[in-house]
């Protein structure tokens, strides 16, 4: 496949390293180059130094052939507004936007992006652990994508059977 | 009538001013406490939040609800685009004008619906029109553009010079409005006869404004070097 990465901080590059090594075309921009230092000496993709919601940019990276595109920079807006221009404009069949704050995570995903709101998720993660409680956590990430963790139980405890 | 702007650096400080001086009734909603806050001190009239106008709550302080313009011009292209997508979509808004700093971007915010002013493309448009038409300007750019009312000065050797206005080979869609001879306004008819020295004002689509100028001034000269 080829996929585009939007943002190459701690998330985008893992990623970007991760489907690489996969063997999928990645394309990964940020508009700090000395960001590419993360993906580390055995990255065989491309990388482009400039801001993902510039149409210019994009078409370098190849949005109009591109099956998958990551919106994973540290701006909310930024990952909206380049999510858009990959569907609504580009009509890139997969596009998958984190935001940050749960609200506009919520509002965008009415508007008909698959957002993951990371704020959440790691906040629910948390306080499942915290708690130590057995029960599952469930997430959904647009309209056919979700999360789901599930506690593994030991025989002979309380729960079991649940 | 309420108008809601987002950002106040200079344009939305300044436009804040111009149309509480004209009698609207301004919020603006800014990020940084300093700014705002001085904002706030300067302009008695107008609702100042302090806070981000990407948050749909601080917007609903601003009143968004009864808004029936709201105009997003900070710095950022990505806030303004999200600003003015919650005002129409969420919100309900009648009409939202986003304010696009970088010109590459006209043509993303377009493509999502959403109106724009670009200060560079607006200037860029003014010198390219001084540059390369010389003798036609761009009086008024109407329905966003596609219509516009231009004024050209004809001179001895134009070709419509001398000739009456039923003898031109005029683009379709256009149409002579107007012409001022020495100040003196005259209501063009078939019989007219144009003059050097008239100024012509004509309507015409963007896509016919070259073959108007044609018709009345003749091909674009090349540039002096």
């Amino acid at each position: 496949m080829h996929i585009i990465i939007v943002g190459c901080g701690r998330v985008g590059s893992q990623l970007a390293q991760i489907l690489s090594s996969e063997g999928h075309n990645v394309v990964i921009i940020d508009k700090n180059p000395t960001a590419f230092k993360r993906l580390g000496p055995d990255f065989n993709g491309i990388t482009i130094s400039g801001v993902g919601f510039d149409p210019e940019i994009l078409k370098r990276a190849g949005v109009e052939r591109a099956d998958a595109l990551a919106a994973v920079t540290n701006g909310d807006n930024s990952n909206i507004m380049v999510s858009q221009i990959a569907k609504k404009i580009y009509n890139v069949p997969r596009v998958i936007t984190r935001i940050y704050d749960p609200l506009r995570a919520d509002i965008y995903k009415k508007f008909g992006l698959n957002t993951i709101g990371t704020t959440t998720i790691v906040a629910q993660i948390f306080r499942s652990a915290l708690l130590k409680e057995s029960s599952k956590l469930e997430f959904s990430i647009g309209e056919d994508l979700g999360l789901i963790e599930y506690k593994a139980q030991k025989k002979g405890s309380k729960t079991e059977g649940e | 009538m309420y108008v809601l702007i987002v950002g106040g650096g200079k344009v939305g400080e300044s436009l804040s001013r111009a149309l509480v001086n004209s009698g609207y009734n301004v919020a603006l909603v800014e990020k940084e406490e300093k700014i705002s806050q001085k904002i706030a001190e300067e302009l008695d009239k107008v609702l100042v939040i302090s806070g981000d106008g990407c948050d749909p709550a601080r917007l609903e302080d601003a009143g968004i609800t009864r808004a029936q313009v709201v105009t997003a011009v900070t710095g950022d292209d990505e806030d303004n685009l999200i600003i003015c997508q919650l005002a129409r979509d969420t919100f309900g808004v009648p009409r939202v004008i986003a304010r696009v700093n970088n010109p590459r971007n006209v043509i993303t915010f377009q493509k999502l619906g959403i109106d724009t002013v670009s200060s560079t493309t607006i200037i860029t448009k003014l010198i390219e029109e001084e540059a390369t038409i010389g003798d036609i300007f761009t009086l008024l750019a109407l329905k966003r553009g596609k219509l516009s009312l231009v004024e050209a000065i004809l001179k001895p050797k134009s070709p419509a010079a001398n000739k009456s206005i039923k003898d031109l080979k005029l683009p379709a869609e256009s149409i002579l409005a107007t012409i001022v001879r020495e100040n003196q306004i005259i209501f063009p008819k078939g019989e007219t006869t144009l003059l050097p020295g008239d100024s012509i004002i004509a309507l015409s689509t963007i896509e016919q404004e070259k073959a108007l100028r044609e018709a009345l001034i003749g091909k674009e000269q090349p540039h002096a070097a």
